[in-house]
């Protein structure tokens, strides 16, 4: 009798391990990219994906947006606290005292900083330090990419992402569409410290 | 029928493809724009949300649009778990939401006065209706942020918007809060295809301030495809994306 039990008893180990295993292994075949963790150590070399991924992609996840859910602080909340919307027309005083006029250029020595320009997600601050009356540095004090120390990319595995190494293509388009918005706010915000700068 | 002007302070193209298409079609689509900058732009003092961060004017005694704006902002704030804010400090600034949204309603417009085949691009975030002049889906190149006058990819797309959210500007430095002397690539550019440019704006906008997350934030949303591009010109795709390249 209990020779009996022991064979039942491995006979439906036997046949659980067989399913348990035939499950995984379908799972695994599913998989299509390699986790982020691993793809973002390897530099960028193109990979092969669209002959592996499938013609329709898997659906997300069940647990959908909430993943994200680690509380940095937005760009919103910690940018520009001192910034109030009428400084986009009265720009702030000089940082440092301006020097007489030594030559005949339209502006004054010393650093001007211009006024916060909206780039829409963030703002756009620069500092335009005049020598001799030349422009000669720009510096940024406030981009949208400001927060970012307490940033981080998540180590989680994202095995639906694919990486590859951007290519310049040619071909005949109707559009184009990238973000040209910080670089208005840049010309915005510059001229905002030159027009301190005049005589 | 093709016009861009600079409105809002941005580039803004109309294409009408449908032959009935008139100059004052284009103009009324103008006018709009202009309708929008005049209640939104926290550059003119008389405009309403100018006139609402002096208190001047109540939310309550606002015009329809500008309420919508709020609402659709709070909408926002909770889907991007408040990546997306319009209040920034000591002002509301809601122009984030107002492009994707002006565009959006730019093309219900162009609808309602029957043409079936246009676009409308407000400063690259643009939304595609019917096709092109070739008679085939619209194809919108990708800017390269590292080499702003190269493309670096082509998409086909067709009753769907696409917006980019981005920054030319280098030194966006990331570090692995595990590993503090790792330095983490930086994303420079977000392109974001949706439903509609409202949802792909706004999306775009609020996975660009997530960093290095961002991308994945696209690819748990069900209806979007995204396209990241760090500062070492390294693409990050999400799954579907590829569905959309064209590959002639």
């Amino acid at each position: 009798m209990k020779k009996l039990a022991l064979s039942f008893s491995v006979i439906i180990v036997f046949t659980f391990y067989t399913l348990l295993y035939q499950k995984n292994g379908a799972a695994n075949a599913v998989t299509i990219a390699p986790p982020a963790s691993l793809a973002l150590a390897t530099p960028a070399t193109p990979v092969a994906t669209t002959a592996s991924s499938p013609p329709s992609p898997p659906p997300p996840p069940a647990n959908k947006p909430t993943k994200a859910a680690t509380p940095t602080p937005t760009p919103a909340q910690n940018k520009s606290a001192n910034t109030t919307p009428s400084s986009n027309t009265t720009p702030s005083a000089p940082a440092t005292a301006p020097t007489p006029p030594s030559n005949n250029s339209p502006y004054r020595d010393g650093t001007f900083t211009g006024a916060s320009a909206d780039a829409y997600y963030g703002n756009v601050k620069v500092a335009a330090t005049i020598q001799n009356g030349r422009l000669t540095d720009v510096q940024f004090l406030d981009h949208p990419g400001g927060r970012a120390t307490s940033d981080y990319i998540n180590s989680q595995a994202m095995p639906y992402l694919i990486q590859e190494a951007i290519q310049a293509q040619s071909a005949n388009i109707d559009g184009v569409s990238g973000a040209t918005d910080t670089s208005l706010a840049f010309v915005q915000s510059l001229s905002s410290a030159l027009t301190q700068a005049k005589k | 029928m093709k016009d861009s002007r600079l409105v809002m302070g941005m580039p803004i193209t109309v294409e009408i493809v449908d032959r009935q298409a008139l100059p004052s079609d284009i103009d009324d689509i103008f006018d709009y724009f202009h309708y929008v900058d005049e209640l939104f732009s926290t550059y003119k003092e008389d405009s309403e949300i100018s006139r609402l961060n002096r208190g001047e004017l109540s939310l309550g005694s606002a015009s329809r649009d500008v309420q919508i704006i709020f609402a659709l902002a709070e909408q926002t704030k909770q889907a991007t778990q408040g990546y997306f804010d319009i209040w920034h400090g000591d002002h509301y600034d809601p122009s984030g939401l107002v492009k994707g949204w002006a565009i959006f309603k730019a093309n219900q417009l162009l609808a309602q006065k029957g043409f079936r085949n246009f676009r409308v691009d407000a400063g690259g975030d643009m939304h595609l209706s019917g096709a092109n002049s070739h008679g085939v889906e619209w194809r919108i190149g990708i800017r390269n942020p590292l080499h702003p006058d190269q493309i670096v990819k082509v998409v086909k797309l067709k009753n769907c918007g696409i917006a980019t959210s981005g920054t030319y500007l280098r030194g966006q430095h990331i570090y692995d809060p595990h590993q503090r002397q790792k330095e983490l690539s930086d994303i420079v550019s977000l392109t974001v295809i949706g439903p509609n440019v409202y949802e792909a704006d706004r999306f775009a906008t609020a996975a660009f301030a997530m960093g290095g997350e961002g991308i994945s934030f696209i690819e748990h949303l069900s209806g979007f495809e995204g396209y990241q591009i760090d500062g070492h010109g390294r693409a990050t795709l999400t799954s579907g994306f590829n569905n959309y390249v064209s590959h002639q």
